[in-house]
């Protein structure tokens, strides 16, 4: 009786797990999730995301996600058993990440020093027209 | 029974897996997805960026190496099955790569 029980259960699971990656799948393919600006840059104030370059950093960073993901997907199920992932790999996939997130964080912040810098030197000119318009 | 829905999931995750890859390639070269820009470090830049470029060259020599190794094994030594290791040749290329592309992402500003 259980091992029937937990027969249906894996079934019910299973079917579930399916469903919603086939739903993920339809979706995308359906454009109802977006996904053009998977490898576009953090676009600057006022820019929209279909008008930035392609990042290099999330270019390897879902290179090296897949490649990493199937060959353990298919391993696995090749060997019956989840299969152990060694430290060098996770190395790999964190120096992948890492750079990911070092370059996004570079870039926006570097970015508003570019603006704050721009603003400044335009502070003192917009002073004296904002004085001039006053004494009129 | 159990074994037969275990033989459906592996295939469906398998599937949806390579269907993830195929349509993300697909909008790729259809260019729904940006990949142009990849080697600048600006947009509207002219010239390529060196360690833009070596990072380029780099990680596929790595990511394909290590897919080659970890296909190629034998799966029926004795004891848990563990993804094959990394060797640190190749992490160092990588980590060098990559703190050069970074280093020049910072530097240009």
């Amino acid at each position: 009786m259980s091992q029937t029980i937990a027969t249906i259960g894996f079934g019910v699971i299973a079917t579930i797990i399916l469903l919603f990656a086939l739903l993920v799948l339809w979706k995308i393919y359906n454009e109802e999730i977006d996904i053009s600006g998977l490898l576009a840059e953090t676009p600057p104030p006022g820019v929209p995301p279909e008008e930035t370059k392609a990042s290099l950093s999330r270019f390897q960073f879902l290179v090296f996600t897949f490649v990493i993901a199937g060959l353990f997907l298919l391993l696995s199920i090749e060997a019956g058993t989840f299969v152990e992932v060694p430290q060098n790999v996770l190395v790999l996939l964190g120096i992948s990440g890492g750079s990911y997130v070092i370059s996004k964080t570079v870039g926006p912040s570097q970015r508003k020093d570019d603006a704050s810098t721009k603003s400044k030197t335009a502070r003192p000119s917009q002073r004296k027209d904002e004085g001039s318009t006053k004494h009129e | 029974m159990p074994a037969f829905i275990a033989k459906v999931l592996e295939a469906g995750l398998l599937s949806w897996m390579a269907l993830l890859i195929l349509l993300i390639g697909l909008r790729i070269l259809r260019g729904d997805i940006r990949v142009d820009g990849l080697l600048l470090h600006k947009e509207g830049d002219t010239s390529v960026t060196p360690e833009r470029a070596l990072t380029m060259a780099i990680f596929p020599v790595v990511i394909i190496s290590y897919a080659y190794t970890a296909l190629n094994m034998n799966l029926e030594v004795p004891g848990p099955v563990r993804l094959p290791d990394v060797p640190e040749s190749l992490l160092n290329l990588l980590l060098g790569s990559n703190g050069l592309y970074l280093a020049g992402k910072i530097a240009r500003g």
